[in-house]
This record gives structure tokens, C-alpha cells and sequence, in this order.
């Protein structure tokens, strides 16, 4: 009846925790060979196919509407980049994008959407960015520990640049508002910095990965920042909620 | 039809145009008044009978209904309206009617009563 009975009870299910698993090897090994793209493919989108059929049984009425509502979320996003990609090859001739940039950049775009939509619904926009900064934390840490493994001093240095993640993780969950502003700026203040929305509209978008960059880096900061503005008092609910 | 009269001359819209242009705007000013002015919400006690029995926790009152914690969570923070079903199996849980649990709370645009 305690709360780490709670909090075990609270992870995803035995089926997405596989999926994501699977996933997360699967991207691994495309290092090795694109022959294990269609694994991660597999992990993608399975256990949601064997839901489908009502082969899987796994999830609560919540849960499915959260999936749902998350699938809608990246059928729209997928389209607005397909049709803003559609326009830019009629329009702009002179347009550098190969096929597999735009098809992948489609793939991440519509996966991406569909889990930030389903972080969102699921966890709500405080534990979202919450764990999505902690997230960002770790990743920062985990890639400075491991290219500086010959040097302590810089291993420590810049490991001490994931602590404003941290900061802004305990932030979000007491000041949802100012956190979402400074998220916000963060965010644009690091697409500035990479010049990422000169080189996406530009005619050779796909150099140095700037659409990647705002997908997968200022998109979730910007993202949660905007679901922390929109918070209404939920830090006082999830408090008493949690207290009971 | 479309004229060049007095009236288009002095900026004013012709007749024909202005009568669509206030029959558009009336169906622009019901519908608002129908769909978005009046938002509701449903408000709900699940924690408050939740605590009135016996302190009961989340999981325990998930175990019982058959759905995962989150979910509870989710119901009791307003995020999340459960289905007929769902609604049934928790007032029965509690011993009392769905609307006990359950009440339609009607907000205006700006969030007031």
C-alpha cells in the first residue's frame, strides 16, 4: 500500500517496455547494418498492431485513449511536414533533399510527435518536462563521461553543463510557468545559436542535421515548455494527489 | 448584385453585402454562444471518497476497478473522463451513485461558475 508499491505498479507495460527495448537495440545495430532498421520497425509499431486485433490486451481504457490521441498528434504533424516538403520540390527546384532524408525526417517527425502527445496526455505537462529535462540531464552526462574518459578534468568540467537540465527538472515541478518560459527561450535560444531555422529553409535543408536538431532537441524544449504555460494549479492537485 | 452606388463610394458596403455580412455574423455570434460559451466540464469526488474509505490508496482503488494507477490519477486530477463502464465500477466500488461521483460543471469562457 506504499508509494514504491505505487511507483512500481506505474511503469509502461511488459509489452512497450519489450518494444522499447527492441527499439532502442534496434537503432544500436543500424550502426552496423541498415538490415536491422526493419527491427526497430518492428518495435515501432507491433505491439500497437497486435493491440489493434485484440491480440494484446494490455492496456486500461486511459491508456488507449492516450495512444489514440498521441497516433492523431503525429498523423498531423507527418502530414504538415509531407505537405510542407510536397510544396517546397514543386515550388523550389533548385531543392537539395534526397528521398531517404525526407522520408527518415517524415519517420522521426510522426514517432516523435506520437510520443511527446503521449508523454503529455499520460504524465500531464509537469511530469512530462520533468522527466524530459532528467532525460536530457542524463543523455549530456552519459556523452560527456564517455568522450572524456582520458581526462577527469574535462569530464567534470563539462558534466557540470547538465546541471541547469537538473535545475530546471525541480523547477518545473514547483514553478510550472517560469519554467515553461525559460524552456521556451532555451530553446530558441539554442536554435539561434545553431542558426537551425536558417538552414532548414534554406535549399539544402538537410545539411548538418538541422531539422534533426529542432525535432529531436528544441522541439521537446519548446514543447514542454509551452504544456508548462498552459498549466492551470495542477502543481497543487498533484501535491494533494500525492499526499493522499 | 454588386453595384456602384452612393453608399460603395463612401466606403460603405452595398446592401446586398452588408445583409450576408450581418446574417453571418448573428450565426458566428450563436454558434459562439453554443459551442464555445458555455464549457462543460466534469467535475468529480473520486478522491474524496477515496480518502473517506479508509485512506484507500490509488493502486488499491485501481485493483479493484481493474485499470492501472495512472489512470485513477488521471480521473481525479480531471485530466481524463472515464467511460460509462469505468464510471459504474467505481461508484459501486464506493457504495454510491454515479452522480455522487460524477457531476456536469458548467464554466464560462474565462473558467468562472
Amino acid at each position: 500500500m506504499g508509494n514504491a508499491r505505487e511507483e512500481n505498479r506505474n511503469r509502461p507495460t511488459l509489452a512497450t517496455l519489450i518494444g522499447g527495448a527492441v527499439f532502442i537495440v534496434g537503432i544500436g545495430l543500424t550502426a552496423v547494418s541498415w538490415w536491422f532498421l526493419p527491427l526497430v520497425a518492428a518495435a515501432a509499431v507491433v505491439p500497437g498492431l497486435l493491440r489493434e486485433f485484440g491480440l494484446l490486451r494490455d492496456q486500461d481504457e486511459f491508456q488507449r485513449q492516450v495512444a489514440r490521441r498521441a497516433g492523431y498528434h503525429a498523423y498531423l504533424a507527418g502530414l504538415i511536414v509531407m505537405f510542407a516538403f510536397s510544396t517546397a520540390f514543386r515550388v523550389e527546384t533548385q531543392l537539395e533533399a534526397g528521398f531517404g532524408e525526407v522520408v527518415e525526417f517524415v519517420l522521426i517527425v510522426s514517432w516523435f510527435t506520437w510520443f511527446l502527445s503521449w508523454l503529455l496526455s499520460y504524465w500531464g505537462p509537469q511530469r512530462m518536462a520533468q522527466r524530459l529535462l532528467m532525460a536530457f540531464g542524463f543523455v549530456w552526462l552519459l556523452f560527456n563521461i564517455l568522450g572524456n574518459l582520458d581526462s577527469l578534468v574535462a569530464m567534470v568540467m563539462q558534466s557540470l553543463l547538465a546541471a541547469p537540465f537538473f535545475l530546471l527538472a525541480w523547477v518545473a515541478r514547483r514553478w510550472p510557468r517560469p519554467a515553461g518560459i525559460i524552456l521556451i527561450l532555451t530553446g530558441l535560444f539554442f536554435a539561434n545559436m545553431f542558426d537551425t531555422f536558417e538552414r532548414v529553409f534554406s535549399s539544402d535543408p538537410f545539411d548538418n542535421g538541422a531539422p534533426f536538431v529542432l525535432v529531436l532537441f528544441i522541439g521537446p524544449l519548446v514543447a514542454s515548455g509551452v504544456a508548462l504555460l498552459l498549466v492551470r494549479q495542477e502543481g497543487k492537485i498533484e501535491e494533494q494527489s500525492e499526499a493522499a | 448584385m454588386l453595384g456602384h452606388g452612393q453608399g460603395e463610394r463612401q466606403g460603405r458596403l452595398p446592401q446586398a453585402v452588408s445583409g450576408c455580412k450581418i446574417d453571418l455574423t448573428l450565426s458566428k455570434v450563436v454558434f459562439t454562444l453554443q459551442s464555445m460559451g458555455a464549457k462543460q466540464n466534469v467535475a468529480n469526488t473520486v478522491r474524496r471518497h477515496r480518502l473517506l474509505a479508509d485512506e484507500m490508496t490509488q493502486q488499491e482503488l485501481a485493483d479493484l476497478v481493474g485499470v492501472t494507477r495512472q489512470t485513477i490519477h488521471a480521473i481525479e486530477k480531471g485530466r481524463y473522463n472515464p467511460s460509462v463502464g469505468l464510471a459504474l465500477s467505481l461508484a459501486r466500488v464506493f457504495d454510491v451513485g454515479v452522480e455522487e461521483l460524477f457531476q456536469l460543471d458548467e464554466e464560462d469562457d474565462h473558467g468562472k461558475r
